[in-house]
């Protein structure tokens, strides 16, 4: 026999608390996902890329592009098509970051702080109202024969259900993440990286090429975005040109909460976040979310202002 | 230096690359088939095309003003054309007093649209002047100013309500006192950190307080508040409303810049710029670096708080849009272009860039749309080829570009 859930109690049930629990790790996959891309650029260049909110939705619009531009071609099976299309937002965003940095940031390396900022939040600014002068001003509704049937399909798991396509979610993440972690960790490519991370001066003594290591770091970062760009527009089902932009800013705070520049902190990071979301639209009210993700960063900044997992470094002088 | 070949090759790089990755936005439509939920692409033209045919002159007649300028600083002036002549307007506290008094006087012969539309320049240049002391003069980067405009406005307009006999100059210290408290306690947290934490901390602020205007029932939420009669601008005596707005928004602009003025060659101004320049050398001088980055940013915060009451007291009505992105980043953009931590700057970015978009708005409706896309351009352009901004001083150019 199952109780019937009295919503006087106030106590949220077992199996609510495991509904919240995979809507949340849902989106806070995602929001690590970007975070990973801002983690990245502050680790190596100490910037902010503000522009990277913007690159998400760049993601999102490529995805539903190529979804299109095969559909035209008369290709329509969804096993095929859509990791093809996740794959071209990745291209595309990648090649969108690249020449974001090449342009907008570049040559303001080692510049005040100020400078790369706000030539970052203008870049953002430009993509942003790029794409709505140039594809549309209303929001674009994500292919419904693509989404509808994963979102269909689910599995029990216990006393909760699973959809497909947040289980294509969970494993689209977390392969990339582990792929993310092997890059960086065991090949030589991250070992350059973590070296221009530490010291650019000496790295380029050594002979790497920075200049083309920090467009790789752009690259990655933006891929990542993009796939999670196109994850979230598959979820949502609409997409309009300012979805970078909230995204973005919670991704940040993500980035933040577990520590900027520190990996692992961006995904522990991300997930928290989107648990706390999904928290407050179950107890207090959906409106409030943004006013919590708040809250919390402050509390953050307050009491660790180093992130969670970010270890305290000394400025350099 | 590299070879004028390479130069072109990496423009022609760049240019090449963004043909290939906007292609897509720009030549392309989108077809949703509605019945089997499948989309398709189609080719069409005409969208780029009417992206370029704004873009491409804007881009030319961008160039042509780069190349008047060169110039002017090779065969006119050794300074530039408008260093000399905002400086000359707005250096000193006399200029500056009879500059304003000019204006104020010239509000008798404009007509009651032109007095509104000065009016708002004037709310923008107290914006403009306040957000420069964080921005330009401490070297803070903040976000979401507009969220302390939004704070001053509805102070005012929540006060007018509860009290029925506040009179409207209370508007000023009321303003300034609130929101200079509420970013007092934004920013205690985050200036013992480094500079960029502010930022998107005062992003994050801006975003929850519209919320928060949107869902309580005190702020009137989506729908704003209106501001009772008897506390906004009335006209006095023979002086119309038109005109008692203009010489008061006038005047208020005045004294924040006197305001600024004097605290910029103070002590307090001194120890700002030598923050901006070297954190750990001003703490080394013995200079509280966080108590006088927090009263730079309070200061800040109050400034912007005055100019949203006074808002607040002109336009008779407040509404959640006041706290936007767009709005911060309209401040923003006035405070860069006009040269970051130049007063004069700030006055003359705020005029430029509050005027140009309405005047172009009424003489080509069409490119109204395109307003914000040119604002991004610009910002990445001035951070790129000219720092310091329409009339900002040398130093600061070394400063931007990092010559150590």
């Amino acid at each position: 026999m199952q109780t019937p859930p009295n919503p006087d109690s106030g106590a949220l049930l077992f199996s609510q608390m495991l509904e919240i629990l995979i809507n949340g790790l849902a989106r806070g996959s995602v929001y690590a996902l970007v975070a990973l891309g801002y983690t990245m650029v502050y680790g190596i260049l100490g910037m902010i890329n503000f522009a990277h909110g913007e690159i998400f939705m760049i993601g999102m619009f490529a995805a539903v592009f190529a979804l299109g531009a095969m559909g035209s071609a008369g290709l329509v099976a969804v096993g095929i098509t859509l990791p093809l299309a996740i794959l071209l937002a990745m291209a595309l965003s990648a090649g969108f970051g690249v020449m974001n940095e090449r342009i907008a940031y570049r040559k303001l390396r080692g510049a005040h702080l100020l400078a790369p900022l706000t030539s970052a939040i203008g870049m953002s600014i430009v993509l942003q109202n790029f794409v709505m002068l140039s594809v549309t001003k209303g929001k674009v509704d994500f292919p419904r024969a693509v989404a509808q049937p994963l979102a269909n399909t689910t599995w029990s798991l216990g006393p909760v259900q699973l959809t497909a396509l947040q289980a294509v979610i969970f494993a689209t993440t977390f392969a990339l993440m582990c792929g993310l972690f092997w890059l960086v960790q065991r090949t030589r490519l991250g070992i350059a990286l973590r070296a221009v991370a530490q010291d650019r001066t000496m790295a380029s003594l050594c002979g790497m090429k920075v200049d083309r290591l920090i467009a790789f770091a752009f690259a990655l970062g933006s891929a990542l975005a993009a796939a999670a760009g196109a994850m979230v527009a598959m979820y949502q089902g609409v997409l309009r040109f300012d979805s970078g932009y909230m995204i973005g800013l919670k991704a940040f705070t993500a980035a933040i909460l577990g520590g900027i520049g520190n990996i692992p902190g961006a995904v522990l990071g991300g997930l928290i976040i989107g648990l706390t979301e999904d928290l407050t639209s179950y107890t207090i009210k959906s409106e409030w979310k943004q006013t919590t993700a708040f809250a919390i960063l402050i509390l953050v900044l307050w009491l660790r202002p180093r992130g969670l997992l970010g270890e305290r470094v000394a400025d350099k002088v | 230096m590299s070879l004028p070949k390479n130069i072109f090759g990496a423009r022609a790089a760049i240019l090449g690359g963004l043909a290939i990755l906007t292609a897509p936005f720009l030549w392309t439509r989108l077809d949703p088939d509605f019945a089997t939920g499948f989309v398709s692409l189609r080719l069409v033209p005409e969208n780029g095309i009417q992206f370029l045919s704004v873009v491409v002159p804007a881009a030319l007649v961008a160039l042509a003003i780069a190349g008047l300028g060169r110039l002017w600083a090779r065969y006119g002036s050794s300074k530039p054309l408008f260093e000399t002549a905002s400086h000359r307007l707005f250096e000193s506290p006399r200029a500056m007093a009879a500059t304003f008094a000019a204006l104020a006087a010239a509000g008798f012969v404009m007509s009651g649209k032109a007095l509104s539309l000065g009016t708002f320049v004037c709310i923008h240049m107290m914006l403009a002047i306040g957000l420069n002391v964080t921005i330009g003069f401490t070297g803070l980067l903040v976000l979401g100013y507009a969220a302390f405009y939004a704070t001053g406005a509805y102070t005012f307009a929540i006060a007018a309500h509860a009290l029925p006999v506040l009179p409207t100059w209370a508007a000023l210290p009321l303003g300034f006192t609130v929101a200079a408290g509420v970013g007092f306690l934004v920013g205690l947290p985050c200036l013992r950190l480094r500079g960029d934490y502010l930022a998107i901390v005062t992003l994050g602020f801006a975003e929850a307080l519209r919320e928060i205007l949107r869902n309580l029932s005190v702020t009137g939420g989506d729908m704003g508040l209106v501001v009772p009669m008897q506390a906004r601008i009335k006209a006095i005596g023979p002086v119309g409303q038109g005109h008692a707005s203009w010489i008061a928004a006038v005047g208020v602009t005045l004294l924040v810049a006197l305001f600024v003025h004097r605290l910029y060659h103070s002590r307090i101004g001194r120890a700002w710029i030598a923050i901006r320049e070297d954190e750990t050398a001003a703490a080394m001088m013995g200079i509280p670096v966080v108590r006088l980055k927090l009263l730079a940013f309070t200061v800040s915060a109050g400034l912007a708080g005055t100019a949203g009451a006074f808002f607040a007291g002109f336009a008779g009505f407040v509404d959640p849009s006041t706290a936007t992105f767009e709005q911060s980043v309209l401040i923003l953009a006035m405070v860069i272009l006009g040269g970051i931590g130049s007063l004069p700057g700030s006055i003359l970015g705020a005029a430029l860039l509050y005027l140009a978009p309405t005047l172009l708005r009424d003489w080509f409706p069409a490119i109204s749309d395109y307003r914000l896309f040119f604002f991004g351009c610009i910002l990445v352009a001035m951070m790129l080829f000219r720092p310091q901004g329409l009339c900002g001083s040398p130093r600061h150019k070394l400063e931007l570009e990092g010559a150590s």
